[in-house]
């Protein structure tokens, strides 16, 4: 179990860290891909687009490293359902957008994939979260 | 539960923090030489006016009659994937080291029509900003471009490169 645990850490911190690394170097294309969401007040976009690529780095960072490492894992997997309302509506609705989860490493239309993975890593952090010791 | 939850406030707190801070500081610049540093007032979003927009239908007898430079705005990928008949590309992410490529084969006077796709896509705006900049008048956005096109049956390629 705890092989398992620490395994699971640094996939999901590991995620985590790149995806955040990606958007700190390019905040504008993430402002950008959020407003494609269509989610929020267009006032917001800059704000969430300077300040949540830290809060991932900051989340899996700490995950990997196993300080405070439920409470990392417990912001992941709040991070992981705010995503994965925002691209299931995106997909609902049909939006032609880009994912913006790892800025233009990944690029193409937001689906079903961007879906399954960020359902796995909820998954992934949600056990952490409750199977963890601290 | 009462410390995990202070222990993941405390951390989005310090992370909210240091993001301002490097925000604040920070002074680098991305490849197109904008810097990196975002204003916390996120700026209006771009308004067409009516002369920006080319009609589908005119944009079609503008393709018929060869009295337009059609222009992919979007990646790279997407272009190859499928794109507008003698459509050329000039991705916006990449407008500073590609536009030599078609630089060539327009002058000021060129009509130029440029397109992405999905309504909300804004690659194309950017790409008619960016050209006009450089003194080119005559340039137009096909809202939604790719998917009216393809949608109205119009001639489509796929590959990377134009012939």
């Amino acid at each position: 179990m705890r092989l398992l645990n620490f395994l699971l850490r640094l996939v999901v911190g590991g995620v985590f860290v790149f995806a955040a690394v990606i958007k700190i170097f390019d905040p504008l294309a993430f402002a950008a891909d959020i407003g494609n969401y269509r989610l929020m007040p267009r006032e917001l976009l800059h704000p969430v687009a300077i300040l949540l690529p830290w809060v991932e780095l900051g989340a899996g960072l700490l995950l990997v490293l196993g300080f405070w490492r439920r409470a990392s894992a417990l912001i992941i997997t709040v991070l992981c359902v705010v995503f994965l309302v925002a691209i299931g509506q995106a997909l609902a609705r049909g939006l032609d957008i880009h994912c913006g989860c790892f800025g233009t490493v990944a690029a193409g239309r937001v689906g079903l994939r961007n879906l399954l993975i960020d359902g796995a890593l909820l998954v992934m952090a949600g056990w952490l979260t409750w199977k963890q010791k601290e | 539960m009462r410390r995990l939850l202070l222990h993941a406030l405390l951390i989005i707190v310090a992370c909210l923090l240091l993001g301002a801070v490097v925000n604040a500081v920070r002074f680098d610049k991305d490849r197109a030489g904008k810097p990196r540093r975002l204003s916390w007032v996120t700026p209006p979003a771009a308004k067409f006016s009516a002369t920006d927009i080319v009609a589908l239908e005119e944009a079609e007898r503008l393709w018929n009659e060869g009295g337009a430079f059609f222009l992919d705005a979007r990646a790279p990928a997407d272009f190859a994937a499928g794109h507008i008949a003698q459509a050329h590309s000039l991705p916006v992410e990449d407008f500073t080291s590609r536009y030599g490529e078609v630089a060539g084969l327009l002058t000021p006077a060129s009509v130029i029509i440029v397109y992405c796709d999905g309504e909300q896509c804004d690659l194309s705006h950017q790409l008619m900003g960016r050209l006009r900049e450089l003194g080119h008048q005559h340039v137009r956005v096909l809202l939604n471009g790719w998917t009216v096109w393809k949608t109205a049956g119009l001639p489509t390629e796929t590959g990377a490169k134009t012939p």
